[in-house]
């Protein structure tokens, strides 16, 4: 189970919906895996809810009310609450048939049980397998996830917007820095580089060389990312730039720059 | 005693919502009476349009008579999850989304710290919610009205007014502090 919990006021933000894609989606990842944060989160959409009693309170029109009593008057109750209800089905036909039918149904059932088992037991064995390695797996998700609500989180990290160098192809970017942590997530559009190069993304330091944040190849929608590169701690930023470079990057620099952000 | 002989007098929520479960139309209808004027309220708000605002009511109550065997009411608050349907719809309408973050009846778990079934009560929690968003610098009240009620972002926000991201995210941190501490929630 994670040790790490979403802090309170940023739960406030998800559930007032304040926050940009890449911050939500860590930060939903994470929740999918944490039952206290998802109980945390409910409250915090309950604390929001009350902003909605900051709205000028109006009546709506007294058709509005007649126009949905008409629309239940005929509408038929779904199964889940005749059920509640208490509507009953007495008919002994349709008892009967519902006998031979679950009697079919067990018999079909029996057989293809049977006929299952022996590949369910040659599945069990891959399937214990699967498991040590998605345990391994989401232990990283996990470690990766922690980080990324961290880098968004925190009040010091950097957001810098990358634009297209006149000339070249490809949309804006963004990326969050911190420089304390060593954390970075760039996200951008881009079209896929010619063969034989790759797009590399490089934090350009406010003294020394550039340092490599990553190789990188958009998808076949062209959507790009950076998720955590290794990268040295404290390092302060002057801006942030992506070059094409041969396969597999470069260390230092070598083509054209297609995206730059200066850190404001 | 007032306040308590007036809950004892009303229906609950919770008998309501059962009620309507069992296919009570009169029932729907006092839980419509009841949260009508709040659910319309903030769907007028965001949308701005008397029309569209009546439709996201109705497509709510109607949501309710449909699926209220699954709400537990002791588990979640009705009027919370009315409220946060009533804005994620009007939102979504008004930015051509789909509603897909729609809390489901099987998924309402908010607890507004808070009861609505109560006219005084309610008057008094509204009145405190006004007092809260008034007292708050202008600044902050309008961060907080344009990522609750027109759905923006942090970086919407920021480009709307020209504000720095930084900025922004501070002034909705303190302001979400502050309505927090004003109105004890």
């Amino acid at each position: 189970m994670p040790v790490y919990h979403i802090p309170a006021e940023d739960l406030d933000l998800l559930a007032l919906g304040a926050l940009d894609p890449a911050e939500r989606q860590a930060m939903e990842s994470h929740l999918r895996e944490c039952g206290e944060c998802e109980r945390g989160l409910a409250a915090a959409q309950a604390r929001m809810a009350i902003l909605a009693l900051a709205a000028p309170q109006q009546k709506p029109s007294p058709r509005a009310k007649e126009q949905l009593m008409t629309r239940i008057a005929t509408n038929e109750p779904n199964v889940a609450s005749a059920r509640q209800a208490g509507i009953r089905e007495p008919k002994r036909t349709a008892w009967t048939l519902a006998w031979a039918g679950l009697a079919f149904g067990l018999a079909v059932a029996s057989i293809l049980l049977w006929a299952g088992n022996e590949r369910l037991s040659r599945e069990m064995q891959g399937l214990r397998q699967d498991t040590a390695q998605l345990q391994q797996q989401f232990q990283q998700n996990e470690e990766q996830n922690r980080a990324l609500v961290q880098l968004f989180a925190a009040q010091d990290t950097l957001h810098v917007v990358l634009t297209p160098v006149a000339g070249q192809q490809g949309g804006p970017a963004t990326v969050e820095y911190n420089a304390q942590r060593g954390l970075l997530f760039y996200t951008g559009t881009l079209p896929a580089p010619a063969a034989g190069r790759s797009y590399q993304l490089w934090l350009v330091p406010v003294s020394g060389n550039p340092i490599s944040a990553g190789v990188f190849a958009p998808d076949s929608g062209g959507r790009a990312s950076v998720v955590l590169p290794p990268l040295p701690v404290g390092v302060t930023a002057k801006a942030f730039a992506v070059t094409i470079e041969p396969a597999g990057g470069m260390p230092q620099p070598t083509g054209p720059k297609v995206q730059i952000g200066a850190v404001g | 005693v007032n306040q308590q002989t007036e809950a004892h007098r009303v229906p609950l929520d919770q008998d309501l919502v059962k009620a309507i479960a069992g296919g009570d139309q009169a029932s729907l209808g006092c839980l419509y009476d009841r949260y009508s004027g709040l659910v319309y309220s903030v769907a007028l708000r965001v949308l701005r349009d008397t029309a569209a605002a009546e439709e996201i009511l109705q497509d709510i109550f109607m949501q309710l008579w449909q699926k209220a065997s699954q709400f537990d009411v002791q588990r979640g608050s009705l009027p919370a999850w009315l409220l946060v349907m009533a804005r994620n719809r009007a939102i979504s309408r008004l930015r051509q989304r789909n509603p897909t973050s729609d809390a489901s009846m099987d998924e309402a778990s908010m607890s507004l710290p808070y009861r609505l079934d109560n006219f005084v009560i309610e008057r008094e929690l509204l009145g405190k919610v006004r007092a809260a968003m008034e007292g708050l610098p202008a600044a902050q009240r309008e961060a907080l009205e344009l990522a609750y009620f027109e759905g923006l972002t942090h970086s919407e926000i920021a480009e709307r007014t020209g504000e720095p991201l930084g900025t922004i995210k501070t002034r909705l941190r303190s302001g979400v502090e502050t309505l927090r501490q004003k109105c004890d929630c």
